[in-house]
């Protein structure tokens, strides 16, 4: 089920938020799991066994890791542990590469990344196991971020696994940010990818429409994954759970690091958390650091999927990264508008290799955006499709900054001032405002040709 | 305490909303048919184990869900108007020209190049087989749809399929004893605000008669004379199909008809459906969304027109044929799509026996059926988009 989809909006979540609030406390996790069950099933009828064998075999495997532990067997707590990401990562192999051509159950990036947390910390200790399959089950099946993140470690929720504390505020609070993820979803990501699609899909390539598309493309895959994050910390929000924040205006950064701070935080952190730091991240002098960062950003390419145009966008990240690093003070001094200039640039090209699976089609769009394709600047079809989105383009960029949420904040401090009265008003506006939100997207969803979410794909 | 009261008002707000859809949606009928998109909206989907297993049923019930959605047409409009504000030169394949006017799309990507080819050399085939079955001579009318004579008035920078470029390379191809019908030229003499319906993809009954004209130039025949026909009003609020596409509020559109002043008799033949009427136009279609459906009901496989003129006094046998020193042929086959439903009942007046065939529906052996009817001329009828397509 797809969270922009007329059956989850108008059908499962009505049903589920209703049966989940009358269910008293004790049994509430129960239904989560069967709601999230059913929510798998409904695009995965087959697969959802193998997100059930999984579950099951990682629970066990947590709790012989923990038992060897405690008694101060690490040998074979470490086996057991090696078994544990075995497994997983046979599963996300077997799966991703298209060597077996198999169809990807969806998710399964996501939610073999969650596990592998949670064996790996018991195993540190910094996590008790689950003794609670149910429990555990929820975890692991989770709905709101089941098949696109963010990726949620263990320890982060593991006290709101057992025990969720929910008032009308929270609840609020998940449901704004829910409708705001389906409307940065629907009404801006939908929209800017027709463009995408159109650009993508044209003969006629120049400069400008090659820079087009990756901006275009850029726009597209922010709005769509991080609305889709929004939607799924909204959800998690309104069910009791924290979930971490996935984006934070990446489009905004200085630099390369910078844009890996914002750019999918969940997905950074876990490739920091287990597996640059244990490899030792800086503290094992330059060489070995370039060693780490290089096959971190390796894996983040190949984590999207085992094509070699992932690999390239990874490596092409891991190049400025390390130019970066190299240049130490000297990058960090030039002006600001420089360096924005120049991440905008790196991602933008890097958007094109992360498009284009096809290597003809990439060679011609990069040759094209460094203006070594002996292309024309321009063609009529550019200006004809500039028109059609020139308005919507602002929009967008707008979106991605934080001047709308600085904008509300504002506000907010203005509604302080101004005492109640002013509060209502406010309060009255931000309702309205997602009423609009809501019955907008509805009405695109309705009539949609085109609602696609780009990171099922990986 | 204020903050945990405004929340509860904010989520009552949106889950009654909510619930409002939920349930009107829920409650109401499925419709079977959408008379505002004119076609076949999807079913409830029969729960099966290997349809739950296979995900066809999901698939199937979220077409359903989405078809039958309450207020469908109403949630369109407002995403029409949305892009509209956006700015959008174009909605759903549909230009927005001055004048409340709808044209349809055509994009370069329309067609490949591979397949324009094929279906050119398909119908020269076909139009060679044709015109060795019919006694006397075969017609190719390939009428340019609305975005061709309209190509100044589209938005800047659009970039259209060129339709006279491919009506060229037909024209080259053509068999030499295939007679092409110049149907651009005419209509160019024409005023092309009235040629096509505003809010529909087809051509009015005023295009059809330059296109009428274009024909007997074809069959080195005079010009008709306009002032020979008594033009009558039919309907006045037609929402034709690319106003389905957006359903904004528009003005609807005027349907005429063309008659002789002479009077005529037909009898039309439904074949396949076995119904007889003795009138060239259904005005029960009038009353519902499919309005074109006017001309000849619609869509048939098969339909046989017989056309006599009415009392044929002796002293007056001279006069005879509509057309004073022109005789009536004996019979005109006509292979087309709907662009042609409107033109068919002038062509009545030269034929004494017009047979309508579509061959989307009609599937028997075309080349029997001439010549056990012994058809003498052929007509092959189509709209550029809608031969493409």
């Amino acid at each position: 089920m797809v969270f922009s989809g007329l059956v989850f909006l108008f059908r499962f979540l009505p049903c589920f938020f209703i049966v989940y609030y009358l269910t008293p406390e004790k049994r509430k996790n129960l239904i989560l799991f069967l709601g999230s069950l059913i929510f798998y099933a409904w695009g995965e009828p087959v697969y959802v066994l193998l997100m059930l064998f999984s579950t099951v075999s990682d629970y066990i495997h947590g709790i012989w890791i923990e038992r060897y532990r405690l008694q101060g067997k690490i040998k074979y707590s470490r086996r057991i542990l090696i078994s544990a990401i075995s497994i997983n990562l046979i599963l996300l192999i077997t799966f991703k590469v298209p060597l077996l051509n198999l169809p990807l159950p969806l998710g399964i990036s996501f939610y073999t990344f969650q596990t592998m947390s949670y064996s790996i910390d018991v195993y540190k200790g910094k996590v008790r196991a689950q003794k609670s399959l149910l429990d555990f089950g929820v975890y692991v099946t989770l709905f709101p971020q089941l098949v696109a993140g963010p990726i949620v470690t263990y320890n982060s929720i593991c006290g709101e696994l057992k025990c969720r504390s929910r008032d009308a505020k929270m609840l609020w609070q998940g449901l704004r940010r829910f409708i705001i993820g389906l409307g940065k979803k629907v009404l801006m990501a939908n929209q800017i990818g027709m463009l995408f699609e159109t650009l993508a899909g044209s003969e006629q390539i120049s400069v400008l429409s090659a820079w087009l598309t990756a901006v275009s493309f850029g726009l597209q895959i922010y709005f769509d994954f991080s609305g889709y994050s929004d939607m799924a910390i909204g959800l998690g929000r309104m069910l009791g759970f924290h979930f971490p924040e996935n984006f934070r205006y990446p489009y905004t950064a200085g630099s390369i690091t910078e844009f890996w701070r914002r750019w999918h935080i969940s997905l950074g952190s876990w490739f920091r958390e287990y597996v640059y730091i244990p490899l030792g991240g800086s503290r094992r002098g330059k060489g070995k650091q370039m060693r780490n960062i290089l096959l971190v950003w390796i894996l983040t390419g190949v984590w999207h999927g085992a094509e070699w145009n992932f690999l390239l966008w990874g490596l092409w990240f891991a190049f400025w990264l390390l130019l970066e690093k190299a240049l130490g003070h000297r990058f960090w001094k030039l002006p600001g508008l420089i360096r924005h200039s120049y991440t905008l640039w790196v991602t933008a090209v890097g958007w094109l290799m992360f498009a284009f699976t096809d290597w003809e089609q990439l060679a011609l769009y990069l040759g094209a955006v460094t203006g070594c394709g002996n292309l024309p600047f321009c063609t009529g079809q550019v200006l004809y499709e500039w028109k059609n989105f020139s308005r919507l383009f602002p929009i967008l960029i707008v979106g991605a900054t934080p001047l709308p949420a600085q904008i509300v904040k504002n506000v907010n401090r203005l509604k302080e001032k101004t005492g109640d009265k002013g509060r209502q008003i406010g309060f009255m506006l931000e309702v309205l405002f997602c009423l609009a939100v809501l019955t907008g997207s509805v009405a695109l969803i309705v009539d949609a040709s085109y609602n696609p979410f780009l990171y099922f794909r990986f | 305490m204020k903050e945990s009261k405004s929340a509860k008002i904010g989520l009552v707000i949106i889950a009654v909303w909510a619930g409002i859809i939920v349930l009107s949606d829920l409650l109401q009928q499925d419709r079977r048919f959408s008379e505002n998109e004119n076609r076949l909206l999807a079913q409830e989907p029969e729960l099966t184990l290997t349809g739950l297993l296979e995900g066809s049923f999901m698939q199937a019930y979220e077409q359903y869900m989405s078809d039958q959605f309450i207020g469908r047409d109403v949630w369109i409009r407002l995403k029409t108007y949305g892009e509209k504000y956006l700015g959008k030169q174009e909605i759903n394949g549909i230009y927005l020209l001055e004048g409340e006017r709808l044209v349809q799309r055509m994009e370069p990507s329309f067609v490949t190049k591979e397949t324009e080819e094929r279906k050119r050399e398909q119908l020269m085939e076909e139009l060679a087989g044709l015109k060795q079955a019919v006694t006397g001579d075969c017609y190719l009318m390939l009428v340019p749809g609305a975005a061709e004579l309209f190509r100044d008035a589209l938005p800047p920078h659009a970039a259209e399929y060129d339709q006279k470029g491919f009506l060229d390379r037909v024209r080259e191809h053509l068999p030499k004893d295939v007679v092409w019908v110049d149907v651009e030229t005419e209509l160019k003499k024409g005023e092309r605000e009235r040629l096509y319906y505003r809010l529909d993809h087809h051509w009015t009954t005023e295009g059809a008669f330059y296109g009428y004209q274009a024909l007997r130039k074809a069959w080195g025949k005079a010009p008709a004379e306009p002032s020979e026909y008594v033009v009558e009003q039919v309907s006045e609020d037609f929402l034709g199909t690319l106003h389905s596409r957006l359903n904004l509020p528009m003005k609807g559109d005027i349907i005429e008809t063309y008659t002789r002043k002479k009077e005529q008799s037909h009898r039309v033949e439904y074949v396949y459906e076995g119904v007889e009427s003795s009138s060239l136009y259904e005005d029960k279609h009038l009353r519902t969304k499919d309005q074109y459906a006017f001309f000849l009901d619609g869509n048939h496989p098969l339909i046989i027109i017989t056309t006599e003129a009415q009392h044929p006094s002796a002293e007056d046998a001279s006069d005879e044929t509509p057309f004073p020193g022109e005789e009536r042929k004996s019979g005109l086959l006509v292979i087309k799509n709907s662009y042609a439903n409107c033109l068919i009942p002038f062509l009545t007046e030269d034929y004494t026996t017009v047979y309508v065939i579509d061959p989307r529906y009609y599937h028997a052996d075309l080349k029997r059926f001439v010549e056990e009817k012994k058809i003498e001329d052929c007509l092959y009828l189509y709209d550029v988009p809608g031969f493409l397509n």
